[in-house]
């Protein structure tokens, strides 16, 4: 009864279901794949692995209409974008990522998978969230009889959220289950929307005249997240930056933020010059203490700087600092974590 | 003495020789041809598996197995996918067929290192799709054959393992099956007759939804017999 409730809501909520419109893809593999324009041009995003071994793609649109595609960029992540032939019809649109969408995700127990089948028409799976990750989102579908199926990779994931339809991520794997899943059912895990958006950035921000701002902030002491992303959500239409995260060869350039920094110049390799205009780079510490009242005392620094690519020189040190409060440790540390990246933004501003 | 043991040793190997071995160069350039899993991308293709129709619950030997291989096809290459149906399991291996005699069912060695997690499948809990490829291609089908986990004789019996959604029958057989969960790579079975003189599969997809009915064929093409009446 429910999942017929979760469709018949859907079904009402139909004009937006042409929001972000969702593509079959036959190749060697089959699977699913959405739509997102750039500067008037459709293109579709997938799973790299739908596509990468693949000798031809065929598309096939909300009609039944075929057509071909080929994969113009493969990201090192399980992505990739397709170019449609000339004159396949398609409903694109320029989508972006819903403002304080890790919020929405966190705050909902339910979603539904949009399944575009081989005949054009779309096949809903009302599904249960199990469990959030900084990149995925772990869900079951709500009838227990129903499993995921190989062909449903690149399936968008929708959340339903004040009478909205956001459009949350992309099933990209599955994998058996786990203790939280006691049904037995398999575990999808879909691609989060926003970790999609930080991939393929620099694909679909080329034809904006916006600097290329990769970001590399490393754990320092004390420091066990990785605040990257929350740095990343922030930056919007308006910003004067297109985020890149991860940065490209970043793993040598994390043994060396403390060189950096303490140098303020550094000899960028010639690769990454081609890939951004300026790095925020730096590292994050943490001090843990206690209130009189037990309270946790978290204070969290950031060191780093911006650096242009062009001159390898940093334009700006950045030391910026911001306390967290609360019952528990872990909470404090993640308002401190929040509040830093706060500062950080506006300074980029 | 020398001879009798050289003989026996002949003997012994000589299962082995008639196995046809995956194509050198093949195996060199694709180091993860097999993957056995636990995160299972959910990308794959409508056809599955093309075999001979065998009882299902049979416990399989997957170092080896059988395909019907056509007399012209000497000079082409075979490509081989195996899939198990709970979708953990995926290989892709490619074959000469220069050392095939033509014309009749023949062995193929399966070089897996998972032996022993692969024992636990029944012969329909893995399934293999074994193809000719086009001229110049490296994995693109030209035509189909059927294959098998144990040898096989006097049999036109044949089966298509299929993964959709939609309910789905093949021209001129019945409808085809659901099968049990787990289903990840396939979930339907075809049972049909393999046809010497049309040597061409139609499936059929059919979905209904609000009244409405969409239709999609598919159409491949296999060998079996030529000229056998």
């Amino acid at each position: 009864m429910r999942v017929l409730l979760h469709i018949i809501i859907l079904t009402m909520l139909s004009g937006q279901l042409f929001a972000q419109e969702s593509v079959y893809l036959e190749s060697d593999e089959n699977g699913n794949g959405f739509l997102k324009s750039r500067d008037e041009q459709c293109f579709i995003i997938t799973p790299k692995h739908v596509v990468e071994n693949s000798d031809g793609i065929k598309v096939i649109n909300r009609n039944q209409k075929k057509s071909n595609a080929t994969a113009i960029q493969l990201f090192e992540q399980d992505l990739a974008v397709l170019e449609p032939e000339e004159g396949t019809s398609l409903r694109c649109t320029g989508w972006s990522v819903e403002p304080n969408l890790d919020g929405i995700v966190e705050a909902s127990a339910q979603g539904v998978i949009e399944h575009k089948q081989v005949t054009g028409t779309v096949k809903l799976i009302p599904v249960n969230i199990i469990g959030i990750t900084s990149e995925y989102i772990q869900i079951i579908p709500q009838d227990e009889g129903v499993n995921f199926q190989k062909g449903y990779s690149g399936s968008p994931f929708y959340i339903l959220y004040n009478g909205r339809k956001i459009l949350a991520g992309m099933l990209v794997n599955i994998s058996n289950p786990s203790g939280d899943n006691p049904s037995g059912q398999l575990v999808g895990h879909v691609l989060k929307l926003s970790q999609m958006e930080r991939i393929i950035a620099s694909f679909f921000s080329e034809y904006l005249e916006k600097k290329k701002l990769g970001i590399l902030i490393v754990p320092g002491e004390a420091a066990s997240s990785q605040p990257a992303s929350l740095l990343f959500s922030g930056f919007d239409d308006k910003s004067q930056y297109t985020p890149i995260s991860p940065v490209p060869g970043a793993g040598k350039l994390e043994q060396q933020v403390d060189q950096i920094v303490n140098n303020g110049n550094f000899s960028f390799p010639a690769s990454l010059k081609g890939e951004l205009d300026e790095l925020l780079l730096g590292k994050i510490s943490l001090k843990k203490s206690r209130s009189q009242q037990n309270l946790a005392i978290v204070e969290a620094r950031f060191t780093g700087g911006l650096y242009s690519m062009e001159t390898s020189k940093m334009k700006r040190a950045l030391n910026l600092k911001a306390m967290g409060l609360k019952r528990e440790e872990d909470a404090a540390e993640e308002q401190a974590v929040k509040m830093l990246m706060q500062k950080l933004k506006n300074q980029l501003k | 003495m020398k001879t009798l043991i050289l003989s026996l040793s002949l003997l012994l190997t000589l299962p082995l020789w008639a196995q046809i071995e995956p194509e050198e160069e093949y195996l060199r350039s694709h180091a993860t041809w097999e993957t056995l899993t636990e995160k299972i991308p959910v990308s794959g293709g409508t056809f599955v598996g093309f075999m001979f129709e065998r009882d299902p619950t049979t416990k399989i030997d997957v170092k080896v197995f059988y395909v019907f291989i056509p007399e012209d096809a000497k000079a082409d290459k075979l490509f081989v996918e195996f899939s198990s149906k709970d979708g953990r399991y995926n290989g892709k291996l490619r074959y000469k067929l220069d050392e095939a005699k033509g014309g009749s069912i023949e062995a193929f060695k399966l070089p897996t290192r998972y032996y022993k997690e692969l024992e636990k499948y029944d012969a329909e809990e893995i399934v293999i799709l074994a193809a000719v490829t086009k001229p110049g291609s490296d994995n693109k089908r030209e035509y189909y054959l059927p294959a098998s986990w144990e040898e096989v004789s006097n049999t036109n019996a044949a089966v298509m393992y299929i993964n959709t959604s939609l309910s789905s029958k093949i021209m001129g057989a019945g409808l085809c099956k659901t099968l049990s969960q787990p289903t990840v790579a396939y979930n339907q079975v075809c049972h049909f007759t393999l046809d010497p003189k049309t040597q061409v599969l139609k499936l059929q997809q059919r979905m209904e939804e609000y009244g409405s009915v969409s239709m999609v064929e598919k159409k491949i093409k296999y060998k079996w017999k030529e000229g056998e009446k």
